[in-house]
């Protein structure tokens, strides 16, 4: 029964059995099946995807340890994968970093040295708005600075241009919250209206396009035109036209660059004026003026440089008992090297010169000097050499031992001959005695030596002493002159005729009274030496006691006593007048101060 | 990364910004200041999936929320477990936007620290499960269950 079965089977499906069996053997056949399979997996794929859209995140995941395990098992290979592909894109990079820093350098250069950029920067310290602004402000019209395109359903931000960092906040909340306030507008004002269109932020101003799937919210600072807002609408149409697709599939929402590309090319920035634009196209000049200064400087610095070493040299080369054997410069400081004299003056040179020198014992006319002169040690003495020849003026001390050391300098190097011409310094008497020679002392008057000091003393009248008192200062510094007594002829006159010599007795002159009477005469002398038309007045006086008579011849007899003397001093008969009071009235009292004589200087 | 719009919805004081306060900043606040229109904050989620979200002031006057409903991919429905009359707020949002019901959404039953004053029963428990078939006890200020509901409600969004 059951082979007539199998022979029935046989039979009817034979060819179905056939082609299972091929198919069995398809299927155990590893390599024939991959082969059929790779026919259709392109295929399936594409159709798998879109039926279920999630399927593609299965293989985009990224497992980041299975990168770095993969990579540091081959390094090799990923370095030979990298490297074509990191050669062009450093290049790029540092293309694209010089070209920023070319454009940042145009823009300094034109903001650091324009005149309008010094205006600003005054106006910018006076005012306190930043210098930024003040040149945003005077060079760019307007400037936008930050596009969002936004889905009109959700809110949800699908592409993004700008700078981030301008961002108060996440750019998706900033996009949620623009559509929030759309929403409000629409609800709150008008629902049939197409709700907010602009709004200024701050100096700032936010433009709402609206666009049919996605409305464009664009962040514009200065002043736009009317213009730029229709070049955004038409912008806004484009981008509808363009990518139509992309703007309904939220996958592709923030992850569209060539989307992004068309937004950041509506980042526009209109200067004020087409001028400026064409000078920034232009702009040359920075570069030469940059060239001028760096070729300026450049050159100042070398002439310089230059100058600075052959002044160095000169000195030098100008310096006594220097013999300069070799002079370079060696980073930054200049080394002379050669020959020194020990007495060589260096602290004239610069302090940037090194020294590098040998002693040695010059025989210049400058050093054989220096040496000369130290050697004698005296301040007194001037040292001159000419062609070794010393000569030696100026004073010398009177010692055996400066002598000695003048005959021994001949053997100093290059002395060739002395030629003395010193003066022997003269002692303080002997100087004294010259001037006295020279001099000689008015009468009254006396100069003598006596410890080392010059004294002046005596007595006379102004219009002498004062004159020689001078010239004795002159060649003697702060005379002694506490002994000296000058007058001037009035004052001597008032003098004399306010003395009284009190005189008990009559016929005789004790030793006090002869002073007086020798200071009176020696005084009265000078003012008839001044004027001989003058004569001494003498009155005679007495108390009046006892009798008259007596008391008158008292009177009488102590001023020819007084006259005596006088006469006796050597003063003429001529020039005394001798009186005496008469006592009119005999007194009863004892009054020792009415006895004596007073005198008078009349003419 | 893909935003996805998430909306709060619920009657006033349920506790809804203070929710998003919790999850967005890990904050709460004792003092209570009403919002108004909506507030927007933002989340990443994960590496893929970042929340837009956005907290509509209570839903107290009529059919003012709706333009902020639009487009949203996901709801999440707050009520107070201490008031819980404020379900009827919520029958009556999905009476007027009958759409939502098809979104993925959670139910937080908000303010559970506050034990004594809850006012639960179970035919509110019946009430949410005709709205949403995920709901979580949560509470602001300790953060119980928001982070956990938070992704729960990122996972049915996958």
């Amino acid at each position: 029964m059951s082979e007539d079965r199998d022979k029935l089977k046989v039979l009817l499906m034979s060819e179905e059995i056939a082609q299972i069996n091929a198919i069995r053997k398809l299927l155990d056949n590893h390599n024939q099946f991959s082969q059929k399979i790779s026919e259709v997996l392109d295929q399936a794929t594409d159709l798998t995807i879109q039926n279920n859209p999630n399927f593609q995140k299965k293989f985009s995941k990224i497992d980041s340890k299975a990168y770095v395990r993969a990579i540091k098992a081959n390094k090799q290979t990923f370095i030979d994968a990298l490297l074509p592909i990191i050669g062009p894109m450093i290049r790029q990079s540092v293309t694209s970093a010089i070209r920023r820093f070319v454009s940042d350098v145009n823009r300094a250069m034109e903001m650091g040295f324009s005149a309008k950029a010094l205006k600003w920067r005054w106006q910018s310290l006076r005012t306190g708005v930043p210098f930024a602004e003040l040149v945003f402000n005077n060079t760019i019209a307007y400037q936008v600075q930050q596009i969002f395109l936004i889905d009109n359903e959700t809110g949800l931000l699908i592409e993004y241009a700008g700078q981030e960092g301008d961002l108060l906040q996440d750019k998706e909340a900033m996009s949620a919250m623009l559509t929030a306030i759309q929403d409000f507008v629409k609800d709150s004002i008008d629902k049939q209206s197409a709700g907010l269109s602009a709004a200024e932020l701050g100096d700032k101003l936010l433009w709402l396009i609206q666009g049919n799937v996605a409305n464009l919210a664009v962040v514009v600072k200065g002043a736009p035109t009317n213009r730029l807002r229709d070049q955004l609408t038409d912008a806004c149409g484009e981008l509808h036209s363009d990518f139509n697709q992309e703007l309904t599939n939220q996958e592709k929402w923030n992850n569209n660059p060539e989307l992004k590309l068309q937004l950041e090319q509506l980042l526009l920035t209109k200067s004020q004026s087409e001028e400026q634009q064409v000078a920034k196209s232009t702009r040359w000049w920075p570069w030469a003026l940059m060239f001028l200064l760096l070729f300026g400087w450049l050159s100042w610095s070398s002439y310089q440089k230059h100058k600075t070493y052959n002044d160095h040299l000169s000195s030098l080369n100008q310096t006594p008992g220097l013999v300069l054997q070799d002079f370079s410069q060696r980073k930054g400081q200049y080394i002379a090297k050669g020959l020194a004299d020990p007495n060589t003056d260096l602290t004239q040179l610069s302090p940037d010169i090194k020294l590098e020198t040998t002693p040695f014992i010059s025989l210049d006319d400058n050093m054989i000097q220096a040496r000369v002169a130290q050697y004698l040690s005296e301040p007194d003495v001037i040292v001159t050499v000419n062609n070794g020849m010393v000569t030696l003026a100026g004073l010398h001390p009177d010692t055996d031992s400066f002598s000695t050391k003048i005959m021994q300098i001949e053997l100093l190097p290059g002395v060739k001959s002395i030629q003395n011409q010193l003066t022997k310094v003269l002692s303080l008497a002997e100087q004294l005695d010259h001037f006295l020679t020279e001099n000689p002392t008015p009468d009254g008057l006396n100069v003598e030596l006596r410890d080392e000091t010059i004294l002046l003393s005596g007595l006379q009248l102004e219009a002498v002493g004062t004159p020689y008192l001078s010239n004795l200062a002159s060649s003697f510094p702060n005379p002694e002159t506490s002994s000296l007594q000058l007058y001037s002829p009035e004052a001597l006159k008032a003098e004399l005729s306010s003395t009284t010599l009190p005189m008990v007795q009559t016929g005789t002159i004790n030793a006090n009274q002869l002073n007086t009477l020798r200071n009176i005469h020696q005084k009265f002398n000078l003012l008839y030496t001044d004027n001989n038309q003058l004569k001494l007045k003498l009155s005679g006086k007495s108390d009046c006691q006892g009798s008259i008579e007596e008391s008158n011849t008292y009177a009488a007899n102590r001023a020819a006593t007084v006259k005596q003397q006088l006469l006796e001093f050597g003063l003429s008969e001529n020039t005394l007048i001798s009186v005496s009071d008469i006592c009119r009235q005999v007194s009863d009292q004892l009054d020792t101060n009415k006895l004596g004589v007073w005198f008078e200087v009349v003419e | 990364m893909i935003s996805k719009k998430i909306c709060m919805i619920g009657r006033f004081a349920v506790g809804k910004t203070s929710l998003v306060d919790r999850f967005v900043k890990n904050h709460f606040s004792e003092k209570y200041q009403t919002t108004v229109g909506v507030a927007i904050a933002t989340k990443i989620i994960d590496e893929t999936t970042k929340f837009i979200i956005w907290d509509i002031a209570g839903f107290e006057q009529e059919n003012h929320y709706k333009p902020y409903l639009r487009g949203a991919h996901a709801i999440i429905y707050v009520v107070d477990a201490t008031e819980p009359e404020s379900i009827i707020t919520l029958d009556t949002i999905l009476q007027d936007s009958p759409e939502l019901a098809d979104k993925p959404s959670v139910c937080f039953i908000n303010k559970a620290d506050l034990s004594d004053e809850i006012k639960w029963q179970q035919e509110f428990d019946d009430k949410l499960s005709k709205i949403t078939t995920k709901t979580y006890w949560t509470s602001a200020k300790t953060g119980e269950n928001v982070e956990i509901g938070f992704t729960a409600l990122s996972h049915q969004l996958l």
